[in-house]
């Protein structure tokens, strides 16, 4: 599934492991908070050369617009609201600043607390 | 329905089909006994067919054992409290604040296991919490403070105002150990004569 954005010279396609990578590296400036812990799927698929994001799923409707949906873990201690709200802020600049595209929505799925932290 | 799930229906249909498929033949007459009697003995006889069928039922153990656990943990992981921001809607999992409660209750000295359920209603979230405890001293006063810290601490957490009802259970008392030391040691103490005099209590 690939996401087409029409320029004058041609269009341009963005492969939703695109959104992926770049959700995953903003979500690393978000201090406690991880994405899901990868399952022996996912390590299966990896080991086979193809890489997997738990987590995030990438939804392209009709019109273009884009819902991204993140499945995340919390250190323990943390607000849970303004974490959640950190995130979409962030992932939101992160895909307005590196793709032109009309976020619709990004959905926060709190999963659990992340283990091995406080 | 994603790819495990697919991989699942077909794993389960397929055994099924089998089983049925076998009994449904064998009692309409069109499995002889003796053949399938042959089969088992030729299979328990020879020691290659016994590994293949051995490591074929330890796959299909593993695969079960995988399949429910991604079912059962996934399905209740679906269950979540949700609310919305101007961004997205933002859902937390019970299981999230199940971990939440537990990680909590578990930094009270006094309680030595903890298991927690929440379930959510229209009445808002019932929260169960089933403590060990280490002693046994005011018991009152402990759980009302973990009642307190539980409602608190979710409240602030997930930023809901939501009625939260914290019911809790006492499943075992611990003895102290400290105590139970202490009292080992005057017993021993009451047991040992003072002073270790000969023919000490001897009358002539």
């Amino acid at each position: 599934m690939k996401d087409d954005t029409k320029i004058d010279l041609g269009s341009v396609q963005v492969h939703k492991k695109v959104f992926a990578e770049i959700i995953a590296s903003a979500l690393k400036e978000v201090s406690g908070v991880k994405l899901i812990e990868k399952n022996i799927g996912n390590r299966l698929f990896e080991a086979f050369g193809k890489k997997e994001f738990p987590g995030i799923d990438v939804k392209v409707h009709d019109n273009h617009e884009v819902t991204l949906e993140l499945k995340i873990l919390v250190q323990y201690g943390i607000n849970i609201p303004d974490v959640a709200r950190q995130v979409q802020e962030t992932v939101k600049s992160a895909i307005d600043k590196t793709l032109d595209v009309n976020l619709k929505d990004i959905h926060v799925n709190v999963q659990g607390i992340a283990r091995g932290e406080k | 329905m994603n790819f495990l799930t697919r991989i699942a229906v077909l794993f389960y249909v397929t055994i099924i089909l089998f089983i049925s498929s076998f009994t449904l033949l064998f009692v309409l007459n069109y499995i002889d006994p003796r053949h399938v009697m042959e089969t088992f003995s030729l299979i328990y006889l020879d020691d290659n067919l016994r590994l293949l069928f051995g490591a074929a039922a330890g796959v299909l153990l593993i695969l079960n054992y995988i399949f429910y656990q991604t079912f059962t943990v996934s399905a209740y992981r679906d269950h979540t409290i949700a609310f919305d921001n101007p961004t997205g809607r933002v859902s937390v999992s019970l299981m999230a604040i199940e971990d939440l409660v537990r990680r909590m209750i578990g930094q009270i000295k006094e309680v030595k296991e903890v298991k927690s359920r929440i379930s959510a209603s229209k009445k808002g979230l019932q929260i169960k919490v089933k403590l060990v405890l280490r002693s046994e001293g005011r018991i009152p006063e402990l759980t009302s403070r973990v009642q307190e810290l539980v409602k608190r601490k979710v409240q602030d957490a997930i930023g809901l105002d939501e009625p939260i009802n914290v019911a809790i259970y006492v499943g075992k008392i611990l003895p102290d150990q400290g105590r139970e030391k202490l009292t080992a040691k005057k017993e021993e103490q009451l047991k040992e004569p003072e002073h270790n005099v000969p023919f000490q209590g001897y009358r002539a």
